[in-house]
């Protein structure tokens, strides 16, 4: 009788490590499997890989901080409401000096709120201005910044 | 990682957080705590540290005193010297074996530490960022740094709402105090608090389990509980979310718990301080800090007088922790308890169906299910459980039954928001069950007795 069999103690150690080991290669073996080149690259975005279409509107987001005077307020537009909302709320953190006012908020339309939006952020755009008295500031990846002409 | 954030914003960013062992060292560097090795004992000084530096945040909001790094950090070590002296004196406890490192041992660290390695290359590659770490953990942090303490106006401006201004104050207290020390938020930084915590919970748990069982069953099951949170972490992307904060305090105040010299006063002030820590993450850490501690005290029946310290000990934290918070959401006026979904035994019953099917498909989904299978059949691998393991098991079923009841609060088909977030807010079940494993093993002296 081998000294494993003696011993139950150790056997139920064994099988315990032999379980954290296959949790531990699980999580390696799907990236093991596919070409490392492709995955040791810096990520453009903090998402990249999480969800890409949010990477996208992210880009576009940090597209537009340069142009966004600190302290100016803005709104973001989009063709369906659920990225409008994804990215209203990740401009909150991403512009922090900046006032989000929200086109929609959860699928509830909010025009009075964003009509008070000094700047214009339209993701995916057409190639008009979303609205008329909207001066063209620039066209970034994933969109365009618009401005709002000051009221009199 | 964000192409406008420099190496040295995350550095510094999470740098800030070396803060947190600092602030409480001056209880875990007592004489009762060096039965701990001194790589477990920083990591015991860590967790606790930020359970006491978040509370003094919360009581600077309160008092109207705005947040300073160096007031706050000098605040809650001398909490921490404080609540040491509350500690009865007592001969110093035998120190760890200095005894070379087992071959099973050995393989058990190398095991934990590919886990989080790997954790560490999914978060660099971006591929496990939370979602709800940039819709609102993040921008909170951000901007409670901006204002220098909890912005109850932002909390209550109606654009604002999907912020959960009731959610406990921990994460994004801690976030803005790193925030304040590197200038901007840093996406990266909190992003790798996945890995630097799991990477903290495999230095820190076999050391505190070798209380609780011999040093190789304790090594053994550390890994595993590990290698199941990297697996649900890297599959239900909880990078820099609240999820990994909330996981390590709840592992570290269980272990402790486990331990045979549990009925230490120094051991349990350290647990329940930690209880307390998980309370003030996430809501979810409530019912565990109140099941853990319950059961803790049917466990081990004493005199009145000495449950009654115990409970105390074990439970006063976290009722301190939340009063503050609770103290701040009621003279803003944002909050007085937590709710979102309707009042408390306001249930839905007719989406039973729907909870009980989308559950087990969410974890199904998450690694095949393996993170909680896996532990399961260990345990029951392991024989009839003793005694002691009631604590995780039972701590565990009341969590379990406490998410259950909240997927019945909401109005609408609750199976979308069990498909995202049922892996995450159960995660805390497979470490419960390899630590109820580690009470198989404890009949055998280990590194204390």
């Amino acid at each position: 009788m081998s000294s494993l069999a003696r011993d139950p103690r150790t056997l139920r150690v064994r099988i315990w490590l032999a379980a954290a080991l296959l949790l531990c290669l699980f999580p390696l073996a799907p990236r093991l499997a596919r070409p490392l080149d492709g995955q040791l690259r810096r990520p453009l975005t903090p998402v990249d890989l999480t969800d890409t279409e949010r990477a996208r509107q992210w880009l576009f987001l940090d597209s537009c901080r340069p142009l966004l005077p600190p302290g100016s307020s803005f709104t973001v537009l989009a063709d369906d409401p659920r990225t409008e909302m994804a990215l209203f709320m990740m401009g909150i953190g991403l512009f922090p000096s900046s006032q989000p006012l929200a086109h929609s908020y959860y699928f509830v339309p909010t025009p009075d709120e964003a009509a008070r939006a000094r700047y214009v952020l339209r993701y995916q755009p057409a190639p008009s201005a979303p609205e008329p008295g909207l001066r063209l500031v620039a066209r970034v990846p994933g969109g365009a910044l618009y401005e709002r002409a000051a009221r009199p | 990682m964000a192409p406008a954030e420099t190496l040295m914003v995350p550095v510094v960013w999470l740098g800030t957080l070396a803060l947190l062992p600092a602030a409480g060292a001056p209880l875990v560097a007592r004489t009762a705590y060096r039965r701990f090795a001194p790589a477990t004992r920083a990591v015991l000084a860590g967790a606790a540290g930020a359970a006491l530096v978040s509370f003094v945040m919360s009581l600077f909001t309160l008092a109207g005193i705005p947040w300073s790094i160096l007031p706050i950090a000098a605040g809650a070590a001398l909490l921490a010297r404080a609540l040491s002296a509350l500690l009865p004196a007592a001969p110093a406890p035998p120190a760890p074996p200095a005894s070379r490192r087992g071959r099973t041992e050995a393989v058990a660290a190398a095991a934990a530490g590919l886990c989080v390695l790997a954790a560490l290359a999914c978060t660099l590659a971006g591929s496990v960022s939370s979602m709800d770490l940039f819709f609102f953990w993040g921008p909170k942090a951000q901007q409670f740094a901006i204002a220098r303490g909890v912005d109850a106006a932002f909390l209550a401006d109606s654009s604002h709402a999907y912020m959960h201004a009731y959610y406990p104050p921990l994460v994004t207290n801690l976030g803005a105090l790193a925030t304040m020390a590197a200038g901007r938020f840093s996406w990266a930084g909190a992003t790798l608090t996945f890995p630097l915590l799991l990477g903290a919970l495999a230095l820190a748990l076999p050391g505190v389990l070798a209380g609780a069982a011999p040093r190789p069953a304790g090594a053994a099951v550390s890994a595993l509980a590990i290698g199941a949170l990297a697996v649900i972490g890297i599959r239900a992307v909880v990078a820099g979310n609240g999820d990994m904060p909330l996981l390590a305090f709840e592992t570290l105040a269980m272990a402790l718990l486990l331990r045979r010299d549990a009925g230490d006063p120094a051991i349990q002030l350290l647990a329940g301080i930690l209880l307390a820590g998980a309370a003030a993450a996430k809501v979810e850490g409530l019912p565990f800090a109140l099941a853990a501690a319950a059961l803790f005290l049917l466990r081990r029946r004493g005199s009145a007088r000495e449950s009654a310290a115990t409970a105390a000990r074990l439970v006063l934290p976290a009722a301190a922790a939340l009063g503050a918070w609770f103290a701040f959401g009621a003279t803003s006026g944002l909050f007085a308890v937590y709710s979102e979904y309707g009042p408390f035994l306001a249930l839905h019953l007719d989406h039973w169906p729907a909870v009980a099917r989308e559950i087990p498909r969410a974890l199904a989904s998450t690694g095949r299910g393996l993170p909680w299978a896996v532990p399961l059949l260990c345990l029951a691998a392991a024989g009839r459980p003793r005694r002691d393991a009631l604590l995780p098991l039972g701590t565990g079923a009341a969590l379990a039954a406490f998410l259950v009841f909240t997927y019945l609060h909401l109005a609408e088909d609750p199976s979308q928001w069990i498909s995202w977030s049922a892996a995450r807010v159960l995660a805390p079940l497979p470490v419960l069950l390899a630590l109820a494993i580690v009470s198989a093993d404890a009949s055998e002296p280990g590194g204390l007795a």
